[in-house]
């Protein structure tokens, strides 16, 4: 067991866990944030995605202790603090970006980790970025779309 | 079982903690191969040492030559580094294994320690006669990365060892070097074929050649016959000796994908040797 203190969306958090808990758990079972989707468990397929220090990380594989004095942000902590949601996330539903939804969290958190290290990718750089991201839906395309079109925007703010 | 979490910052806490827990306890840094195994509990240990505040760990630097990459590197740092980016066949194992987000937290020394049949980086590293310095607490001693695998996901590490660094020398002019990768998918894939390839070329001759060949023996392995059949030779007839000579040491394991890796791993290796064949020439 272990006291593990960090920052979650931006506030500091402390629990208690046993030393093999991982962070998606935590983040959904003892916080309460269950946007943080939990899917194959292994880091195949991306679902868990959540940022460390603005990397995009797999939470499913990555312990809960690992997480001490960093920042973690899930899909729950990207919006303005008015309120107003991400440019990555306007993105994502007016080009049409989700399906069923699953992997969105994931996706828009690997995309928003990608435009803060390259503000202006092409697609291939935006397939690669993604290319650990399984969206079950397959589309992919719109996704593709989507985060191009928040990084123009991004860029022109 | 309960599970404590400790975060030494310097080596020797790392290595006293070892040798107080040994087999009770696991070493975990990126954690993308060995969380899975605790999460399932095929491993339930007492301790789990998280290495990766280890700062002496984390570095990879220049030594007598040799290019050393420390135990807690992550694969993210190598596609960064100059020194390896003059490794072309360890950028290309590098930057292909895994996902963006497995890269920015796994390890070269993660990879070694697993001991996976079908380990990219282990493959590479066999390519560049790698040797590993493991810590423990009666002192440090080095293995030749050929001599580390014992059989699938058994390494010669003993339970209260640290893996300190990983090295192998830096390129010399004239030298080049490959990597083939067959997966079925192009990321996120566990590879069929691999095949890591070491040239010197001279005035057009073949003067050395390294073969690392993983995912298709027990553990990743040197392809030593395929070294000797084309030591000596010009790049057409050293092509043309691995396109119609099967690697003696691949040992293909029973699997259902034993025929496609029968058809395929000719091919892989000749991609290979004329990788770092080319890659040796533009050196020049």
């Amino acid at each position: 067991m272990a006291v593990v203190n960090f920052k979650l969306n931006g506030k500091n958090v402390t629990c208690d866990v046993d030393g093999k808990e991982v962070l998606v758990d935590t983040i959904r079972n003892t916080f309460g944030l269950t946007g943080t989707k939990k899917s194959c468990g292994t880091g195949d397929c991306g679902s868990c995605t959540v940022l460390l220090n603005d990397k995009a990380i797999r939470s499913c594989t990555f312990l809960t202790c690992m997480a001490e004095g960093k920042e973690v942000t899930t899909i729950e902590g990207i919006e303005s603090t008015d309120g107003s949601l991400h440019p990555m996330q306007e993105a994502f539903m007016e080009t049409g970006a989700v399906q069923c939804g699953y992997c969105t969290p994931g996706m828009i958190l690997t995309g928003i980790a990608l435009l803060k290290v390259n503000p202006s990718p092409n697609l291939d750089e935006v397939r690669l970025a993604l290319s650990g991201n399984l969206c079950r839906c397959t589309g992919y395309k719109k996704i593709n779309e989507a985060i191009l079109l928040a990084a123009e925007r991004m860029q022109s703010q | 079982m309960k599970t404590d979490f400790f975060k030494p910052t310097d080596m020797n806490e790392a290595i006293a903690l070892l040798d107080q827990y040994q087999e009770k306890a696991a070493i975990v840094n990126g954690g993308s191969d060995i969380v899975e195994k605790l999460v399932a509990g095929s491993k339930n240990p007492e301790a789990i040492i998280y290495i990766a505040d280890i700062e002496e760990l984390k570095k990879i630097t220049l030594r007598d030559g040799n290019i050393v990459i420390g135990g807690a590197v992550t694969y993210v740092q190598m596609l960064t580094a100059p020194t390896i980016q003059k490794v072309n066949g360890m950028m290309e194992a590098v930057g292909k294994l895994g996902s963006p987000a497995i890269r920015q937290v796994a390890t070269p020394a993660g990879n070694i320690g697993t001991g996976a049949p079908s380990a990219d980086c282990t493959t590479m590293l066999m390519g560049l006669e790698a040797k590993v310095v493991v810590a423990n607490a009666a002192g440090e001693r080095i293995i030749p990365i050929e001599e580390f695998f014992v059989t699938t996901y058994k390494t010669v590490l003993q339970p209260n060892d640290l893996i300190k660094e990983i090295y192998f020398a830096a390129p010399k002019e004239g030298d080049g070097s490959g990597y083939i990768r067959l997966a079925r998918r192009k990321s996120q894939d566990i590879a069929k074929v691999l095949v890591s390839s070491y040239l010197s070329v001279k005035d057009g001759v073949c003067t050395k050649a390294v073969i690392g060949l993983g995912a298709l023996n027990a553990t990743a392995v040197r392809g030593t016959s395929i070294e000797e059949g084309i030591m000596g030779k010009k790049k057409e007839d050293a092509l043309l000796y691995v396109r119609e000579n099967f690697p003696k040491e691949a040992g293909l394991r029973a699997s259902r994908f034993t025929h496609y890796k029968e058809i395929v791993t000719c091919t892989a290796v000749e991609r290979a040797v004329e990788m770092a064949w080319n890659h040796a020439e533009e050196a020049n």
